[in-house]
């Protein structure tokens, strides 16, 4: 085989095309860095909000309200017009995070391109069927919430006639909208939690108008129909995830959503060597975005799972900022690095690490996640509560984001390792 | 009109009734397959462990023995290679964990080399976690069996059909058998949901229906019942984990959990083994999958952080006699090849010669053709060999291997374009899956499902409604 032709050389690589792969290139070229790359392995820029023909997108990060293939339409306007060059249908194949250098291929063969920097902002999607043991047949008719818009809205066609949602998040609640457009009739909505999950305004415009029946506390015992799905039992469950035999129902339907639960599309940076969260199960970064490798960054939802299109995108503008200052100074992060461990009924937070030399992040950027429905509830960082102590929240719920403020850390002497735990 | 008589006639295109078809392609005979699910290899060949067996544990002496360590040789050394089959050596090791099991190691070994089976030795408990750090605490020793391999087990029934194609035959799908009558000049009439089909000489293939697809000749030499086995396969992540096929020493009762890496790059985990009455009942359980995640666990800890890419269940059909039942019946020239459990498809290939040999017995003029044509199938999925993506000359050649459409598997749009041509093309997404893995990875296809789906549209010219519900 022939040798590897030289690496091209930009300043920044930024690997996926969503908001937070976007907004990020934008800033960055705003800041004066001069060639940044984008490398989309769709067909098209834009990320997931082009298939979410919905509305109720860029009201925090551009202070209107706008459809999913609005939203995605004026990020990739933007980035282009500030001169960001961007790939599509090019996958990344190799990672060398110490080299910075990224492999991808396309119908032009392989390329390698080399930077100073680079920005993994690779996304999430949906937990599978599989992933979370439903039992049953595997006919034709489960899909995922993503599939599902892209048959309705890329290609007039409907995946089925009767419905059944599994999972009340948002995403799940978008489906019952997006099908309540079409012919198909949404039959059911199941949720293992004892409430809805999505916001009770959401649930209301979704639900009520199509008179959806919402199961919670409810799971699927089984699913019928050996080619095509045929119907659904499912059955209640206790607060400890038990079935409660018995209670068993039987929903006739030939379609299975399986939505939400997202995952980090995590497997390029796990892949290249980028230590990765058992928690969230993406990249482990830092109040900056940086990950363990110096000069690596990750932002939007490979950080954890989902969350709205605004917050991947302002997260990737603070990567952009972070990426500068980087590019200024390759030390400008190297200094002591505290870890920030979960504690007590605590299911992950974000970041992981905390640069006590370094600028606090913007306050929608640290969160954490509980594991369960927690009232009367503070959070409390180190033993004891000793370094710093939040007010009493009347309810810490597992479906909401709790924002952390790490400017009251800065002013503390902090150890080389902290716990964020629940005290009720 | 005078009606097409075929020579011969197969009914049931998995993996036995594809090696059939192949065989019998090899000579000058009018033959047919038929198939009544819209692709081969639906049945017991699709949901099965994907180990090509040496035989080395088959009791001696039995048919089954005989079959699957010669199926074993006709598939390594000549039937791969010329098409494209994907298969890897990786070795298996069955695991001891008492001192009764120690004991019986011997034995394992004395049955092996009488199986003609020469590779296979004891390790040390040593031996076996230089080989396999990650396993549990507790082995005491085990055997190692160097030539077990593992397989993509739906290329084997999808190429053997499409190279009797090539070579004449003709191929019926989606085409269920429902009477079979034998006409006054013995030909055979078979009524199917499409149309009628004539044959001289009949061959039931037709795995977990064997027994029903007797019947309507009114022969009852056996009963299936099939036994479910539940599988897990596990992220491509897992792979640091195991090394070689792990087994554990077989009890009378069964087989017990079986850990494999498989030739995709995954872990396997599987099979339970749970007898019952619906040869259609492919459903997986709760408490199935549980029980081998259990069993799983005590064998490779780590297994149990692991993701989980795939769930799947198959049947195998199990007969009331431990050996398989291919049993001739020259008066009626009609070949039964039934109970072809687990390990058919390992010996398919012995299987076929043997059922050909067979039908020559029975009067069937078995003349070689003067040449029988290669078949290749054109996409090798092994990911112990450098996938299409991570090779420039081939995209130089054909630049839809350098456009990738399923991003977990990495799946190309020419690799698609290839499944979707040629004999036997996929037309469903079904289909699709198993020719090129797209939609069967981490993701299961949320990024890639539409895409594929559109693809198989605009190439293979179906329905995209009728694909997409």
């Amino acid at each position: 085989m022939s040798a590897a032709p030289a690496p091209e050389v930009v300043d920044v690589i930024i690997i996926g095309s969503g908001p937070s792969g976007l907004a990020s290139a934008a800033r960055l070229k705003r800041l004066g860095v001069e060639r940044v790359l984008v490398i989309e392995r769709q067909d098209q820029l834009g990320g997931i909000p082009l298939q979410c023909d919905h509305t109720g997108f860029g009201i925090r990060h551009l202070k209107r309200l706008l459809t999913g293939p609005e939203y995605s339409r004026r990020l990739v306007k933007a980035a282009l017009s500030a001169g960001v060059q961007c790939l599509t249908s090019t996958t990344v194949f190799g990672l060398d995070p110490v080299k910075k250098e990224v492999t991808c291929v396309s119908e032009r063969g392989h390329k390698t391109y080399r930077a100073q920097a680079i920005l993994i902002a690779t996304g999430c999607r949906e937990s599978t069927r599989s992933a979370r043991l439903i039992p049953g047949y595997r006919g034709k008719g489960i899909l995922s919430t993503a599939e599902a818009q892209q048959y309705i809205h890329y290609m007039d066609a409907l995946p089925g006639q009767r419905v059944v949602i599994l999972g009340s998040e948002d995403v799940g609640l978008s489906a019952v909208y997006m099908f309540g457009k079409t012919k198909a009739r949404v039959v059911g909505v199941i949720e293992e939690q004892p409430h809805l999950v999505s916001r009770w305004l959401f649930s209301l415009v979704t639900l009520v108008p199509q008179r959806v029946p919402l199961f919670t506390s409810h799971t699927v015992k089984q699913i019928f129909g050996t080619s095509r799905v045929e119907g659904i039992e499912i059955i209640a469950i206790n607060a400890a995830g038990s079935w409660i035999v018995g209670t068993e129902k039987t929903i006739t339907c030939d379609t299975v959503i399986v939505a939400g639960m997202f995952v980090p599309e995590s497997a390029l940076a796990q892949d290249s060597g980028v230590l990765i969260d058992d928690h969230t199960r993406g990249p482990v970064v830092d109040q900056c975005l940086q990950t363990e490798i110096p000069g690596i960054f990750a932002s939007g939802n490979v950080l954890r799972g989902v969350e709205t299109g605004d917050i991947a995108a302002m997260e990737g503008e603070w990567a952009a900022d972070s990426i500068h200052k980087y590019l200024q100074d390759p030390s400008a992060f190297a200094g002591r690095r505290v870890i920030i461990a979960p504690g007590n009924q605590v299911k992950w937070t974000m970041p992981q690490r905390f640069l006590p030399d370094a600028p606090p992040s913007p306050r929608f950027l640290a969160t954490l996640r509980v594991s369960e429905r927690i009232l009367h509830a503070q959070i409390t960082c180190g033993r004891n509560g000793d370094i710093w102590r939040s007010g009493r929240f009347r309810a810490l719920k597992p479906e909401r984001r709790i924002s952390l403020n790490l400017h009251k850390w800065s002013r503390q002497n902090l150890q080389e390792s902290v716990e964020l735990a629940i005290v009720t | 009109m005078s009606k097409q008589v075929f020579d011969a006639l197969v009914i049931g295109g998995g993996v036995v009734g594809c090696a059939i078809f192949r065989q019998l392609a090899k000579y000058k005979l009018a033959i047919a397959l038929v198939e009544k699910e819209s692709d081969v290899g639906e049945g017991v060949s699709k949901g099965n462990s994907a180990l090509m067996h040496t035989g080395y544990d088959a009791k001696p002496g039995t048919l089954e023995a005989k079959m699957v360590v010669e199926g074993y040789r006709l598939f390594t050394n000549e039937v791969a290679p010329a098409l494209n089959l994907p298969w890897e050596k990786t070795g298996a090791l069955v695991l001891a964990r008492d001192e009764a099991q120690q004991s019986r190691l011997s034995e394992i070994t004395k049955q092996a080399a009488r199986n003609g089976l020469q590779a296979v030795k004891i390790l040390s408990s040593e031996e076996i976690y230089a080989r396999e750090p990650h396993l549990a605490p507790g082995v005491l020793g085990g055997i190692l069996i160097e030539q077990e391999s593992i397989v993509d087990p739906f290329a084997p029934p999808i190429a053997y059909a499409a190279q009797a194609v090539v070579n004449g035959g003709e191929a019926f799908l989606g085409t269920a058998v429902t009477a079979i009558h034998r006409l006054d000049d013995g030909v055979y009439e078979i009524e199917t949901t499409s149309r009628p089909l004539y044959t001289r000489y009949l061959v039931n293939a037709a795995g977990l229906w064997g027994d029903t697809v007797d019947g309507l000749l009114g022969i009852k030499e056996f009963h299936i019942t099939p036994r479910r086995g539940e599988f897990i396969v596990f992220d491509k992540y897992t792979k640091r984990l195991v090394n070689h096929i792990l087994l554990q020493v077989p009890t009378a009762r069964t087989k017990g959990i079986l850990i494999a890496p498989t030739i995709f790059g995954n872990v396997l985990l599987g099979p339970t083994a749970d007898d019952h009455d619906d040869p259609a009942n492919t459903a997986v359980s709760r408490e199935g999958l549980n029980k081998i995640l259990k069993l799983g666990g005590q064998v490779l800890p780590a297994l149990l952080q692991e993701d989980i890419t795939a769930v799947y269940a198959g049947n195998r059909p199990a007969t009331e006699f431990p050996d398989y039942q291919i049993k001739f019946h020259p008066s009626q020239s009609y070949v039964t090849v039934g109970g072809i459990r687990s390990t058919g498809l390992s010996a398919a290939l012995a299987i076929a010669r043997y059922v050909a040999e067979g039908m020559a017995d029975m009067g069937l003029a078995l003349t070689e053709k003067s040449e029988f044509k290669d078949f290749r199938l054109p996409n090798n999925l092994s990911e112990f060999s450098l996938r299409p993506y991570r090779r420039p000359e081939m995209i130089r050649e054909s630049p839809q291997y350098g456009h990738i459409v399923c991003f977990c598997e990495m799946v190309s749009e020419q690799e698609i374009r290839n499944a979707i041509q040629g004999p036997l093309g996929a037309r469903s997404l079904k289909s699709l899956r198993k020719r090129t893995r797209a939609v069967m990875g981490r993701c299961q296809g949320f990024n890639c499902a539409p895409t594929v789906i559109r693809m198989l549209s605009e190439m293979g010219g179906a329905d995209l409604q009728s694909l997409v519900s």
